[in-house]
């Protein structure tokens, strides 16, 4: 194709294009995008996320929490020199010994886990990952399939 | 949103070619359009502005729902390329000898929504949107002469296609 043809051709397709009007937009786009923001509109501040609190409140709860927090630094501090205290924690302290030898065991079975993975081989892991990657690809040739018949224009 | 409706509208259409995506498009656009409204309502490039998010949106949908599909399309229609696109009109009840400039306009209108989406979205966005070849690639993830190939290939079929009508009406 020659240089002038294709000049000629784009200053003919850019005549028609640009010659085209405005479509007219359907008449429940309006009444889609009004329903859309009544839908949204903004919640009480107590119902927003911190940020978007007014900053007085925000300065005021900071504070609020920062005061609650050196409060129980202080109170677990004052608690830990308590011989009270050092009695009454025996009991969950036992609880969470049983805990660790929980930990023990399922790190145990992890372990034989990975050695029996070890074990398997690389052909076993090889075919576990194509068939994985089968399905993957029939996922997308179904959906395509189904895109192109039931989304499809008449 | 009265008087930017048809022009947001539009931009959707042309490069979706599908009603219901270009309508839920235009809605996501007028609500990021009322979210900034306080800074929009006075700015004279409010049009400018709703058109370049509009086509952001709608690449952005493109990219996202049809690369996968695509690729599989593809693959299950690989046929000649003078075959593959052609278009097809319904015939006018009554023919005459000269078009009307609406019926005109309704044809080409038609054969742009008709041409695949590879084709179209470069067309509409260098003849419509004003980028330039460089700007489309880089928007599109495509190369140069891809962009270049593609657009030559939808004004050649958007000629064929209106020439093919106009010669049905002089008979």
């Amino acid at each position: 194709m020659s240089l002038d043809y294709e000049k000629r051709l784009e200053a003919e397709i850019d005549h028609e294009l640009k010659g085209l009007p405005d479509l007219a937009a359907p008449p429940a786009l309006l009444q889609r995008v009004t329903a859309a923001i009544r839908h949204t509109s903004p919640s009480p501040w107590y119902r927003q996320s911190w940020q978007m609190w007014p900053i007085g409140l925000q300065a005021v709860s900071l504070l609020l929490l920062m005061a609650l927090f050196g409060t129980i630094c202080f109170g677990a501090w004052k608690l830990s020199h308590a011989e009270a205290f050092a009695t009454a924690m025996q009991r969950p302290m036992d609880w969470l010994s049983a805990l660790g030898t929980l930990g023990k065991a399922f790190n145990a079975v992890i372990g034989s886990l990975v050695i029996a993975i070890k074990h398997l081989g690389t052909g076993v892991l090889i075919a576990c990952v194509a068939a994985l990657a089968m399905g993957y690809a029939m996922c997308l040739g179904l959906g395509t399939v189904y895109f192109r018949v039931a989304l499809a224009r008449r | 949103m009265k008087n930017y409706q048809n022009l947001v509208f539009t931009t959707a259409m042309r490069l979706l070619a599908n009603q219901t995506e270009a309508e839920d498009i235009s809605q996501e656009v007028f609500l990021k359009a009322y979210q900034r409204f306080a800074e929009l309502c006075e700015s004279p490039t409010v049009g400018g502005w709703l058109r370049t998010v509009t086509t952001n949106m709608c690449l952005n949908h493109l990219s996202r729902y049809r690369a996968r599909w695509t690729f599989f399309s593809d693959l299950f229609h690989r046929s000649n390329d003078e075959d593959e696109y052609e278009i097809e009109f319904e015939a006018p009840e009554n023919i005459e000898d000269d078009l009307a400039r609406t019926d005109r306009q309704q044809l080409v209108e038609q054969a742009l929504q008709k041409l695949p989406h590879a084709q179209r979205v470069p067309l509409v966005l260098y003849h419509l949107e004003g980028l330039k070849y460089e700007e489309i690639a880089a928007k599109l993830k495509i190369s140069l002469g891809k962009v270049k190939t593609d657009i030559f290939r939808a004004r050649e079929t958007l000629r064929k296609s209106l020439k093919i009508q106009l010669a049905a009406e002089m008979k």
